[in-house]
Order: C-alpha cells, then structure tokens, then sequence
C-alpha cells in the first residue's frame, strides 16, 4: 500500500534482470531475514516432494519409492471407480462447507463480544475459559459427546425428560444430524482458541479512531461496525483463504469415533472409507492418490478464493 | 539408567567370558542380532529377560532386542523403506502375510536354514504338524516366516451367558431354542427380576456387528447360518458362502428385528461405543438378562456368579449349531519370525529360534520365565498369580510376547503344565457347552495373493461395511422384507460377486 | 465512557454480557465434567451417573500415571522442546513474515507462492524418513524442532498482522530519519508487534506440546521421549492387546477398558493442565495505545 511512496515513478524500463539486481541491492537486508526460512522449507518441505509419484507406482517397500512399479493412474482410478465415491466426496464437502459457515464466522463473534468487556480482569478470565476446550484430546471430546447424547443415561434424555418429552428422539441414531454434531462441536471446541488471533488484531486498533468516534458520538454498534469488523477483515480475509484450502480435509477421529451403522450414509467420508480401505491391506500408493486427489482439490480451492479475494477486496495471499 | 544397563550387561558380559574359560576364543565374536520385536506395553524390556539371555547363550548368540510398544503400523512401514532393517522381527501382527509376500528380497528364506542337523526342533515340528506347516508357508511353499501354534485355545468362540439368578427367581428354565428363549426375555422385561421396581432391565444386550464371540452373529447357527467367524464367510461342502446373501440371514435378521421391535434389545446396541456398553454390564444393579462376552470379566464384580454359559439355542427350522474354529484359533497364520535377507550368519539366530521349538523352552517364550509367571510344581507348571493389581491378561505379558513368539503349543506343550493356565481356563470352561453343537466345516485362515488383497481391499471393505450398516438399520427400523431386493442388487453393484469368488480360488488352493 | 452510555450502548453491553455467561458456562462444565470423570469410576461415567460432582474419590487412574516411570522425564523433555523450538520458530517465522508483508519486493509474490505450496504437497512419510536419516537427525531430539521451525500458516497470518498493523508512514519516517531495514525491524516493527509474537509463539509451543509424531517416527531413545507419547503408551498400554491373542480375540480390551476410560480422563487433565495456564501471561502483551505513541513519538 504505502510502497508507491519509494518505488521510483518514471524511469526507462529495465531487464528483468537488471530489475532483479537492482531489488537484490536495495531489499538485501530483508532477503536475509527471509533465508533461513527459505532454507528449511527446501530442506524439510521440497526435498521430501518426490515422493508424491507413490501415488502413481504400486508402492512395495522392498523396491523403494524409485524402483517400484509404475501404475499410471490406476489408484485414481481405483478411487474414482469405487462404489463410494460419489458418496463420501458429497459428505466431505457437505460437512466441510457446513464447518467452514459455522466455525468461521463465531470465533470473530466472541472476539468482538470479548472486546466489549471493559474489565481487564473478567476479560482475562473469559478468554482463558472459553479457549480451554482446545486442549481436550478429539478422544475425550468424541466420548462426551457419546456419554452427553446418549438418549437413556446421557445429559440429554435427563434434560428431555425433565421437560416432559417420554420418549426423546436419538440425537446419535438421526444421519441428518451428523453433521451437525459434529461441527457444533467443533464450534464449541476451537472458537475460543480461533478468537485468539482476532483478539490480537483488535488490540493493534490505533486508540485514536475510537478518541475520534467518540467526539462523533458513535454508539458502541457503530464503534463495532466502522472500527473494529474493518480491522479484523483482513486477518479473516486470510483466514477464509486458508480454510478454502483445507476444503477437502474432515477431521478423521471426530468422524471415525462418532460413525454408527445408522450415520454411516451421511458420515463416511474420504478419510474414513481410506482408512478402512488401508486396513485390510497397508494401501500406501492408494491413500498417497486419495491423498493427491484432495491436495489438488484444496489448492485449486485456495487459488479460486485468493483470486476472489483480490478482485473484491485488497487482501489475498500473493 | 541406560548406562546402567549397559555397565550390568559389560559386567555380565565379562563374567560369562572369565567362566567360560574354555570357550574364551569362541566368545570374542559371538554373533549378535537386532531383533525388533512389536511388544505389549505390559512386557518388561526384553533386554532383562534372564531365560532368553540363557537360551541365547546356550545358541552360542546375543540378541539386543528393541521392543515397539506403539503405533507399529507407522513404525513398520518406514522401517520396512528405510532400508535400515533389523536382523529380525518377532512379535503378534509384526508384518502381514501380504507385507512379506509383497516384500520378498527382503526377507531370508528360512526353508533354505531348516533341515533335521541344523534346525532339528523346529524341524520336528513342522514335521509333526502339517498345519503348523501350512501357516508358515507362503502361497508358493516356501517358508519366509515362523507363525505359531497357540496352547489351550477354544474350539469355539461363542458364549452365551445369561443371569441364571434371574432365571431362578422368575421360575424359568434354561431356554432351549428361539422361542423360549423369546419367553424369557419378555419375563426378564416385564418381571422386573433385578427387583428394584424400575424398568431398567436390558433383556438381551449384545453388540450388533463382530464375529461370533461378540456379537448377534452368535445366534445365526440357529439359522442355519453358522460357521461365521471370518467376515460372515461360511462353508457349504466345498464351497464358499457369503451368509449375508442367502436367505437364512434374510430370516436372521427379521428375527433380530423382532426383537428389537419387541422391546427386547434396547434401540441404543444401535449408537453405543464399546465403553457404554461394558458400562452396562457392570452397572451397579444387574441390568443385562442375556448377553455374549469372550469372559465374565467386564460383569460387574458383584454380581458375575449369577451369569452361567447356556449351549447355542434351537432356531426355527431346528438348526442348532456354532462355527468351531480350532483352525484360525490355534493357528492364525500370520507371521511371529521374520528374518532380513541381510542377516548375517542367519544359521546362528536359526540355532537360536530352534531352540524355542523344544516344549520346555516354549512355555518359557509364551507365558514367561519359569520363576516369574510360571511356576514348577510335582504335577507340572502352573501360572502364578498375578500379583496386586494386575490383571490375567496384563500379567501374562509381563516377560513374554503372549501369542507373537514362534512356538508351538501342541499336546507335549500343554502337557508340562499341571492346570490349564488361569488366563485361559476361564474360556475353556465357558465353550465346553457349545461342544455337542460345533459346526466343524469352517474356513480355515485364507492366504491372498497380493493382486487379489489389492482387489480385495476396496471391494471387502464396500461390501463389510454396507452389510453392517444394514443390519443396524434393520434392527433400529425393520424393514428386511421389503428392502431385501435392493440390498441384494446393491450388494451385487458393489462387486459382493468378486469377493466372494477370491475368498473361493483362495480356499480352493489351501483345502 | 460510562457516564455516557446511551440506552441501546447499555442494552447492547447486556446483551453481551448475557451472552459471554452464556458461553462461558457452556464451557466450563464440560471441563468441569473431564475433571471429575479423571476421579470417578468410569462405568458410572458411561452410564451416565456423574453430572455434577465425582460418584467417590477414585484415584486410579492418577496412580496409574504417576507411577509410570518415564512421566517426569518426559515432562522435562517436552518443556525443553516447546521451549527451543518457540524461540528457533519465532525467529524464523517472525523475520520471515515481516519480510513477506513488504511487498515491494520483487520476489515477494514468487516467495509466497513457494511458501504455500508445501502447505499442500508433501511427499509424504517415507521420503520424509529417508530425509531425516540421511542428516542425521534420527535419535536426535534437533529433529523434534527443526524440520518444523517454519510455520507457514503462522507466517501467514504474522504478515497480515504486520501488513495492517504497522503503517508504511512509519517506515517511511523511520528511514528517512536514517533507520536500515534491520534496525527498523528490530527496533521499531518487533516492539509495535508484541501481540502477534506472543499468539505465534503460543501456536508453536501448543503445537509442540501436542506432538507426539515425530518423537514416535523418529526418536528410540527413550532418553529424549516427549510427554505426549509417554502418555500415549500409557493410554495404550490398557487397549493396545484388543485382538492380540491369537485367532484374534481376548477379552483383555474388556477387561482394561474401564482403567483405560479412566486413565484417557486423566491424561488430559495431567497433560493440559500446564498449557492451559499460560494464556493469561500472553494476554498482557494484548495492549492498546501502543501504535499511537509510537508513530507520534
């Protein structure tokens, strides 16, 4: 934004590589800072990438990941082929969608609310509440809402019958309300942890722009509105990218521990159905084309909604 | 505490050396393996282990053991590609039939290293055992892996268990088929037998997927069904049947469902995870009437006197019967030793394995050090008591890999212990009254060639898991007659036909 | 501020303080729940006899812990870990990310796009593997901290931070009055940025925390073992035997599952207890007016 300040105006046009030795010597300094990053993501990150072709070898660990034999596209077409995949890819996205309209817009709503506490203190304590459940092992997390939902002996049927419902429909056994127990409990678990970055970002608002809004009179809605959602905006606009990205990821033990033969429609998704698959024989050249598959899907995700974001607004990745 | 060790081993190292005088030139290279070995997190460090230090010895080897108490499937494949293998593996489950298959020059041929001089134990016993033979060779007869041969094990795996007290106080008699079987749970739902006023009472509680030890399966021998232990693979003469295809299962499931409908199974067998529903067999009143367990232990100790073990019950059509699976019982054909192509002197770790064949050492390998958890006796062996605390189960771990050594638990293995080993005598007994009713034409353990596990594996689990999910929704819904076209047209869209006819070329090639 | 509240500001602080109460007790009683549960006997757990305070003092599976013996080790290992890897990730991720927010660098787009890319393609487990072994770092507790020390994701949102937070006019000001870049991230940017090191530094030090991976993949030594993976063996340890005993069943998964139920219960309250407590000391870096000195200054 503030760069055109320095960035020279009228000059004849260079070479790239002129222009490249040119930044080269004026950035020096920051390209420094930037090297040991750079390094370990070639070292750690890019070195390992070969390994992607597993997906398109019949992957036997006694030949190793050069010397197996080529498949072409045949785990793909396995994958493609199975008689699931229309079903666990719709029940990925649909949950996936759904989480990202839930678990997306609430860690930003509490972040506001928390905002408004004026006490430093209660605030402390609230925030440092509500980001606990964060901590709780999916394990745990999957065996309350088991032990919570249960409709005999659980929170629920008690709460149900205590207002007068005999016969409480259950929660566990409805595959419509699969999905929505998950992510509600998602929501429950991560928004305190996921309005930590918000918090951040609303604590840099320069205090002059709430000095001036209350010369103007501004009541807290409007302070809510014209100061504090623009300056989270781009931290969500970020965010959003991100989680555009992780489109094609469902958490998988949340899912796993919580599937029963009558959710099984609605919660077999791709991580679950290649687990089982692997099961019955360790499918390293299937899970890495599964694997392959959401990673092309995700990125293509990401670049759609970065492209979104920079046409609309003036955040994006690159 | 590590250097510790190490300085206890030198020392003990130096002692052996200044003792065996007259082996002192053998001694300076004495053969030393690495051996990992995928343990049970109740197993003390091998490394320890006084009885297979002697063993060692008396093989004329040292063996460092590396134990892997978690994630092996992770550890094992980037084991199995770094290259960096030990000199073997032991352990249960420490590499599939198919992973060895898979991975051929990896592995030693270990049919090469077995002769009468070399390997005379371990010879004898493959030998003297044709199946202990065949579930250590590979589909082309070779043998790249020990499996083992597990002592007193059932001959069958189901075991109905129903609160006979309750029986009792409803004056009621052991049911003897379905039907009165169906009189007494409706006794036990309507009688209030666990006598504390409320309608608390579960009259049949049993998980709804699983093989016969488990699960509702128990009850399809009474359907003409039985012989279910493998994935509801079942044999008619020499041929192979899917049970969910055939009408028999149609018929078991509509009873099932009557008896969810009936009130007879609570709706939550459809929802519970495995801690809900142990939780219910030891709540604090007894509220289970009939049930299926593998023992009594996850019964409430208070009360678990009152459940008594009841023979499979009569169907319909007069059927009777439960799968007997000595086969896959004894013998689970999956590799406990496995040796690297790369071991050197693989003759000497042979010598070593060799000497676990012979039956006083076996025990040793299986259950643990005569001294610890065995103990010798004027009539024989028998299992010492776990100590405070510690259950049958953890205890019999503590110094062994229980069920992942190669051994072999024939007659003249069992036949050094005084009593059948508490931590496998409670199942004995429960299983005897299932013994007029064994169905003995079961499959046996089958073997894939790698092409049909790669088939097999999207193909099973498509199919497995919709017949699971079938069965809970009939019982939570009905509905077996009206749907049971689609499902067999579903079945068959998914490929159920494939399956089957792998499971056939397999069976048609070990019979 | 007070005295001026209009009726609807009033309203609208109600509204939200309803609100947080709300959610707050939502909260609470579900970590109220894994803490009595860690003391209770875990059948009447599951039958679901324990809502509002433990059945009787059952202190088990806390025994089972305590005894086990490499706890306190892994204990020491882990608060090294979180505490070397934060410092090494916050210098990396922090520098790289402010080098990421100029964008008047000309590679700063193709940068960003190598920096994203492993964020979805990697090569997997065994190459990985391959990786680390040939550089020596297997059995090397470095190997816990480094491969990992550049979060992108944290990168990511550091450079928005420092993108909307630090303004241009600022650098502009700081060059003019003669400050290198060097010296104005040091001394201007890092100070004015004190809220977004320490979320980034407590999503590093969570996350190294919670690791337990790698230590599994590539670490034997049980000298440099992480608490979560002492933790997992002890959880484990009472499930670990579900089909082990040939033909494939015993009954041992039954038998254990109670102590397990329990000990899962436990481990959390053993394990995040530690964690949990930082946040409050994080929180004190969150401070407004900071921003405004500066640039006035």
């Amino acid at each position: 934004m503030s760069s055109s300040l320095r960035a020279p105006v009228l000059r004849p046009r260079k070479s790239f590589g002129q222009r490249l030795r040119l930044d080269l010597s004026r950035h020096w300094a920051l390209y420094l800072l930037v090297a040991p990053a750079v390094a370990v993501i070639a070292v750690f990150s890019y070195a390992p990438m070969y390994g992607v072709v597993i997906a398109f070898k019949n992957f036997r660990p006694a030949f190793g990941i050069l010397d197996s034999p080529w498949v072409g596209l045949r785990n793909f077409e396995r994958f493609f082929s199975s008689y699931q995949f229309t079903n666990i890819l719709t029940n990925t996205l649909g949950i996936s969608l759904y989480s990202i309209a839930a678990c997306f817009p609430a860690p930003v709503i509490l972040a506001l609310m928390m905002n408004q506490v004026r006490n430093k203190g209660r605030q402390r304590a609230i925030q440092t509440i509500t980001y606990m459940p964060h901590f709780i092992s999916v394990i745990v997390v999957s065996g309350m809402i088991l032990t919570f939902l249960n409709v005999n002996t659980g929170l629920y049927g008690h709460l149900m019958r205590a207002l007068g419902v005999a016969q409480p429909t259950d929660l566990l056994a409805s595959k419509n309300l699969f999905s929505t127990i998950y992510v509600l409990s998602d929501v429950w678990q991560h928004t305190g942890w996921d309005s930590i970055i918000y918090m951040a970002a609303l604590s840099a608002i320069d205090p002059s722009l709430y000095e001036a809004a209350k010369v103007d009179g501004a009541s807290e809605w409007d302070k809510i509105l014209h100061i504090e959602i623009p300056a989270l905006v781009p931290t969500m606009v970020i965010l959003l990218i991100l989680r555009a990205g992780g489109l094609m990821n469902v958490g998988f033990d949340k899912v796993f521990l919580l599937q029963n033969g009558l959710n099984l429609d609605r919660s077999e998704v791709i991580s679950t159905y290649v687990y089982k698959v692997g099961l019955i024989n360790q499918q390293y050249s299937f899970s890495a084309a599964v694997n392959l598959f959401n990673t092309v899907v995700n990125f293509a995700m990401l670049a759609l909604v970065n492209q979104i974001a920079r046409r609309v607004g003036e955040t994006s990745l690159w | 505490m590590k250097k510790n060790r190490l300085i206890a081993l030198a020392l003990c190292a130096v002692l052996l050396l200044s003792l065996t005088v007259s082996f002192a030139a053998a001694e300076e290279d004495v053969p030393t393996f690495r051996i990992i070995v995928s343990a049970n997190v109740n197993t003390d460090d091998l490394n320890e282990n006084e009885f297979l230090k002697d063993l060692a010895e008396q093989a004329g080897v040292r063996i460092e053991y590396e134990c892997v108490y978690t994630d092996w499937d992770t550890r094992k494949s980037v084991l199995l590609t770094s290259g960096d293998l030990p000199d073997a593996f032991i352990g249960w489950n420490v590499l599939s039939n198919s992973e060895v298959s898979y991975n051929l020059p990896l592995f030693a041929n270990l049919g090469e290293l077995i002769s009468e001089e070399a390997t005379p134990n371990l010879y004898a016993a493959l030998e003297s055992d044709p199946t202990y033979r065949d579930a250590c060779s590979d589909l082309d007869g070779n043998i790249y892996y020990l499996s083992d041969r597990m002592p007193f094990r059932p001959s069958t795996y189901a075991s109905f268990l129903i609160n006979k007290t309750w029986l009792d106080k409803l004056g009621l008699e052991v049911p003897e088929t379905l039907e009165e079987l169906e009189e007494v749970l409706i006794a036990f739902r309507d009688r209030d037998p666990n006598g504390n006023g409320e309608q608390d009472e579960l009259p049949l509680y049993m998980n709804l997927s699983g093989d016969e030890a488990w699960s509702i399966a128990a009850f399809m021998g009474a359907f003409g069904c039985s012989g279910s232990i493998t994935n509801y693979f079942a044999l008619d003469g020499d041929t192979v049947v899917y049970q969910p295809l055939t009408e028999n299962f149609k018929e078991f499931m509509t009873w099932i469902a009557h008896l969810r409908e009936e009130n007879l199974m609570p709706a939550e067998l459809a929802t519970v995870d495995d801690s809900q529903f142990n939780a219910r067999l030891s709540n604090e009143t007894p509220i289970v009437g009939m049930t299926t367990l593998w023992d009594k232990s996850p019964i409430g100790a208070a009360y678990q006197d009152e459940y008594i073990a009841i023979a499979p019950m009569a169907g319909p059509n007069g059927d009777r019967g439960v799968a007997s699976n000595i086969a896959i019982s004894a013998y689970d054909c999956v590799p406990k030793f496995v040796m690297s192509a790369d071991c050197e002197n693989k003759e000497a770790l042979m010598r070593f394995i060799d000497l676990c064949f012979i039956p006083e050492n076996g025990v040793q390998c299986f259950y643990g050090p005569i001294g610890t958890v065995l103990e010798e006796t004027e009539d024989g062996l028998i299992m010492v008591d776990p100590p405070e605390g510690m259950t049958w189960n953890s205890w019999k771990y503590k110094y062994a890999v229980n069920g992942g050594w190669p051994v072999l638990g024939d007659e003249n293995f069992e036949a050094l212990f005084a009593e059948v080993p508490e931590s496998d005598s409670a199942k004995l007994e429960m299983v005897a009254v299932n013994e007029p009713y064994q169905n003995t034409n079961t499959l046996p353990k089958l073997k894939f060639t790698p092409e049909e596990t790669d088939e097999l594996s999207i193909v099973q689990t498509d199919v497995d898991t919709y017949v699971t999910k079938k069965m809970t929704e009939w019982f939570a819904n009905g509905g077996v007659e009206e749907e049971w076209d689609t499902y067999l047209q579903e079945l068959h869209n998914m490929g159920v036909d494939t399956y089957v006819s792998i499971y056939q070329a397999a069976y048609d090639r070990q019979k | 501020m007070k005295i001026q509240q209009s009726r609807a500001d009033r309203a609208i602080h109600a509204l939200i303080s309803l609100a947080l109460a709300l959610i707050v007790l939502v909260t609470v009683y579900p970590i109220y729940f894994v803490i009595i549960a860690s003391v209770s006997d875990s059948s009447a757990v599951a039958n679901g006899q324990v809502w509002l305070y433990p059945r009787e003092l059952y202190l088990e599976g806390y025994k089972r812990i305590f005894e086990y013996g490499d706890l306190w080790r892994g204990y020491r290992n882990t608060i090294f870990y979180a505490a070397g890897g934060t410092a090494l990730s916050l210098l990396v991720t922090i520098s790289g990310a402010y080098v990421m927010s100029r964008r008047e660098c000309m590679l700063n787009r193709p940068l960003m796009v190598y920096f994203t890319i492993p964020m979805f393609f990697s090569g997997g487990l065994i190459p990985t593997y391959l990786l680390i072994s040939s550089l020596g770092l297997l059995n090397n507790p470095l190997v816990l901290i480094l491969p990992g020390c550049f979060g992108i994701y944290n990168m990511i949102i550091a450079r928005t931070f420092f993108q909307s937070s630090i303004p241009g006019e600022l650098r502009d000001a700081a060059f003019i009055d003669g400050c290198g870049e060097c010296g104005f991230f040091v001394r201007i940017a890092l100070p004015l940025s004190k809220a977004i090191i320490s979320v980034i530094g407590l999503y590093v030090a969570v996350a190294i925390w919670n690791d337990y991976f790698s230590a599994l993949i590539y670490i034997t030594d049980r000298e440099y073992i992480p608490l979560q993976l002492v933790l997992r063996e002890i959880l484990i340890s009472n499930s670990f035997d579900t089909r082990s005993a040939g033909g494939g069943i015993t009954n041992s998964a039954l038998e254990q599952q109670r102590l397990r139920d329990l000990v899962k219960y436990c481990v959390m309250v053993v394990s995040t207890l530690p964690v949990i407590c930082i946040y409050p000391f994080i929180q004190k870096y969150f401070e407004k007016g900071v921003m405004i000195g500066s640039i006035k200054g």
